[in-house]
């Protein structure tokens, strides 16, 4: 009854109040709910991230031909020198979770530059190379960093803006968290849907 | 009207919101003069004294940050700040002191949040940066709102708007929201609160959050309708406020409003008309737009806000 009263008497304040909440609730009504009645995804994601490293001998870059995954590799031009080495991972949407897939190219011997192999690790893995998986799911992806958030967030929350990868269905969405929780960053390269590991 | 009319509307006004009674003007009328030099004076020191306490806080934190650990530099910055917030709190029960409150907790709301972030960086590591805003947004709200309820001071009422609209803009920039759509949901709900404001005894804070308000909901307006069919339709908006600004009797919103209108013809002319042979003519209409709307705008003023106000 008072908050009846309160909000009879304050009805300008409490649109004012109301809003942000209405907002949230209208936010969640949008997104958690489709994507708790969405079927997950049925097939991993494959891509690739970008991390600095000395160890590798060879620089490689992931592709889908065919139906396999395929990779073009280079030797570092000195050994022991920082290269971009590309991770290779997979997004399982069922656990929502993402492995990382590791792969041995130090038995790889005097193999020319930009040649074209097929790693011992994928012989037998199908992969999907096309932008939408087998049941409907799309990749989304987005950047992440400092920028332009617009002047609200600017005054009252830093402008820290980032656009999450995901895989997409409809208005269902399956954000692409690592394993530690964050966010991955814009070098996130998509490769394609596992459809036999 | 006249001035006297006016002055007397705003001395009702201020009444009716504080809930002064005629016998206390009567006698303040008589007792305030007396009073007023030595008024100033203590608010004066006492600003003054604010001041040099809280650079000397910052500037000894400064000098001695390399040299201290973890848990020393939570206490000097988180400690320090909820001690000025206590120490406010007990100066609101002492009419003496109550005038201290006022920069005592403008000083603790820039010492918690600054301590909450210290600790945070001090002993939690990895995720989203964006958390440990919500988490301090969260915790300032909850201690500012609360006191605020109890205290209703107008600095409590201020720093709980601040608190709520950071958690807010944090949480929905999260969640990855349009930019557009949390300005102008923020904005409105600013102008909203502005406005419930503007008829309490907290009416001293209304203009600043007229400001925010309309300035955040503008601007975000024209950058979802900016080179799309609805382009027109910000100069609709900017007029409707023009219009709400003598509803509410505001000279802020009016001025932002007027200013809003004015760019967005000066941004038309200049972005359809720059590079033809009417560019000179457009100035020209512009300009003459522009001193008709900045006429406008103090005839506005003059007959709907400050005769009112």
């Amino acid at each position: 009854m008072a908050l009846k009263n309160f909000i009879k008497e304050n009805f300008v304040l409490a649109v004012g109040l109301a809003l942000p909440v209405l907002l949230v609730v209208l936010f969640f009504a949008a997104s958690a709910l489709p994507k708790s009645m969405a079927v997950p995804p049925q097939y991993e994601m494959l891509f690739t991230e970008t991390r600095y490293d000395s160890q590798s001998p060879y620089n490689i870059d992931f592709f889908v031909k065919d139906g396999a995954l395929k990779a073009r590799v280079w030797k570092v031009a000195q050994p022991g020198a920082m290269v971009n080495r590309k991770k290779l991972m997979a997004y399982d949407g069922k656990t929502q979770s993402v492995r990382e897939i590791p792969y041995d190219v130090s038995k790889l011997d005097n193999v020319p530059n930009m040649t074209e192999i097929s790693l011992d690790e994928f012989k037998n893995m199908k992969v999907d190379g096309s932008d939408k998986a087998p049941d409907g799911y799309e990749f989304e992806n987005g950047g992440y960093g400092y920028g332009y958030g617009g002047l609200a967030t600017d005054i009252f929350g830093g402008g820290y803006r980032s656009s999450t990868p995901r895989i997409t269905k409809g208005a269902a969405a399956f954000k692409i968290l690592n394993n530690s929780n964050n966010y991955y960053g814009y070098d996130i390269q998509f490769l394609g849907w596992v459809i036999q590991k | 009207m006249s001035d006297k009319e006016d002055a007397l509307q705003e001395i009702v006004s201020i009444a009716k919101n504080n809930g002064i009674t005629l016998a206390e003007i009567s006698k303040a009328l008589t007792e305030l003069p007396a009073k007023q030099s030595s008024g100033i004076l203590s608010k004066l020191f006492g600003y003054l004294g604010g001041i040099f306490v809280f650079s000397g806080v910052c500037v000894f934190a400064r000098m001695y940050w390399g040299d201290l650990n973890s848990a020393a530099r939570v206490i000097l910055t988180l400690g320090t700040g909820y001690m000025l917030f206590i120490i406010g709190l007990v100066t609101l029960g002492d009419p003496r002191y109550a005038r201290a409150s006022t920069p005592l907790f403008l000083m603790s709301s820039a010492l918690q949040p600054t301590g909450i972030f210290v600790m945070l960086g001090e002993y939690a590591s990895g995720g989203d940066p964006r958390h440990g805003v919500l988490f301090m947004a969260v915790i300032m709200l909850v201690q500012h709102g609360a006191t605020f309820w109890v205290k209703r001071r107008t600095m409590l009422a201020f720093t709980s708007i601040v608190f709520g609209c950071i958690f807010f803009a944090t949480l929905f920039d999260m969640w990855e929201m349009s930019d557009k759509l949390i300005g102008t949901v923020i904005g409105t709900s600013l102008l909203c609160i502005a406005y419930a404001l503007t008829n309490s005894r907290h009416a001293a804070i209304a203009p600043f959050w007229y400001f925010v308000g309309s300035v955040s909901l503008l601007v975000s307006v024209f950058d979802a309708v900016e080179h799309t069919a609805f382009e027109l339709a910000y100069l609709g908006i900017a007029a409707f406020m023009v219009f709400l600004s003598t509803f509410v009797r505001s000279r802020t919103l009016l001025l932002v409003s007027t200013l809003a209108m004015l760019c967005y013809i000066g941004w038309y002319s200049e972005d359809h008309f720059a590079n033809t042979l009417g560019w000179p003519l457009a100035l020209i209409i512009a300009g003459l737009a522009l001193i008709g709307l900045g006429g406008m705008a103090v005839k506005l003023n003059n007959k709907y806000i400050k005769q009112q106000g």
